[in-house]
């Protein structure tokens, strides 16, 4: 299971975050803006710390021992060259940039880490589906997959675009020749 | 046609080359269309996907009491497609020759805004309309 973590993209809270690392030297640790507990990862929790460019400018990624995942977004692209500097300092981690693919391909493969299912587009990742959020799948037809999503209609959400449902086109073996031979 | 000929028809589409090319409006996590380099971004669970519009098949869009919903249908293998477009497809697109590979057919997409999401379908339309004639003209002139 990941536990999810936001940020939302106000310099303060960046540099809440980014104090906050820098005055803890034993770990990490992101207090949210309005009410809620403080969230903390402990130095020798640290597994691995990712950065990536997403939808909401960028984010970290922390993967703790135990493979749970926290994500940070909304960081701005040179707030890397300091959190690079406080994760070597503090805890002798790199901060490993990973690039997702931007080439625009509906066509790669689909690969299944945890409870994601991946789909990678010449090798690189393109996108990943939790698969705790599927609500239904269905075989559409022989070589077609569809995945359903559970939606949330909070108010937040509302002013965003939701993805629904997916559909794969999954080949099977030794159907290539039938397919061309209906499209005649 | 010589193999050589083929590879000079065949252009290899891509929709950005580096991060810093992706629009900021992504932060939004909303459909945008980024007439500029003919794709399309998606977002899907936190991140923002391009699509090339050479990837698309078209848009279809419905409207109930209150959502909208756009679903892009993508091309794949097993499709049937006009004359023109099916010429343009198989020389373009290159994936139909790993028959391994797995494609993305169809992303359903729902939103409260149904003005921008007209907004939306009618300019993917265009672009798309403008890229076919772009690949049309492209393929005639090395024919």
């Amino acid at each position: 299971r990941s536990c999810r973590a936001k940020m939302v993209q106000t310099p303060e809270q960046y540099l809440f975050i980014y104090e906050a690392v820098m005055q803890m030297e034993g770990g990490l640790a992101w207090k949210p803006r309005e009410q809620g507990s403080v969230l903390s990862v402990l130095k020798n929790e640290l597994k691995k710390l990712t950065w990536s460019r997403v939808a909401r400018g960028y984010c970290l990624t922390i993967t703790k021992k135990d493979n749970n995942l926290i994500k940070f977004d909304g960081f701005q692209k040179d707030a890397f060259g300091n959190l690079t500097n406080v994760f070597k300092t503090y805890y002798d981690l790199n901060l490993e940039v990973k690039e997702y693919s931007l080439k625009g391909w509906n066509w790669g493969q689909t690969e299944f880490q945890g409870t994601n299912l991946n789909f990678l587009v010449s090798s690189k990742e393109s996108f990943q589906i939790p698969l705790n959020d599927v609500s239904s799948t269905s075989l559409a037809s022989k070589n077609e997959v569809s995945l359903e999503f559970n939606v949330n209609n909070s108010e937040k959400k509302k002013r965003e675009d939701s993805l629904v449902e997916i559909r794969f086109y999954v080949p099977g073996q030794a159907t290539r020749e039938e397919e061309d031979e209906d499209e005649k | 046609k010589s193999g050589s000929d083929e590879k000079q028809v065949f252009k290899k589409f891509e929709s950005y080359k580096k991060e810093s090319q992706i629009p900021n409006e992504t932060r939004d996590l909303r459909v945008l269309v980024d007439r500029r380099n003919f794709s399309v971004i998606l977002p899907i669970y936190d991140l923002a996907v391009p699509f090339h519009v050479s990837t698309l098949k078209n848009v279809s869009k419905t409207d109930d009491k209150d959502f909208t919903y756009l679903r892009f249908n993508f091309i794949t293998p097993g499709q049937s497609f006009g004359k023109k477009v099916e010429t343009v497809v198989r020389k373009s697109l290159n994936p139909f020759q790993d028959p391994n590979a797995t494609f993305v057919r169809a992303l359903t997409f729902k939103s409260s805004d149904a003005h921008r999401f007209a907004e939306i379908f009618r300019e993917i339309n265009e672009l798309k309309k403008e890229m076919q004639k772009k690949e049309v003209e492209r393929l005639e002139m090395s024919d």
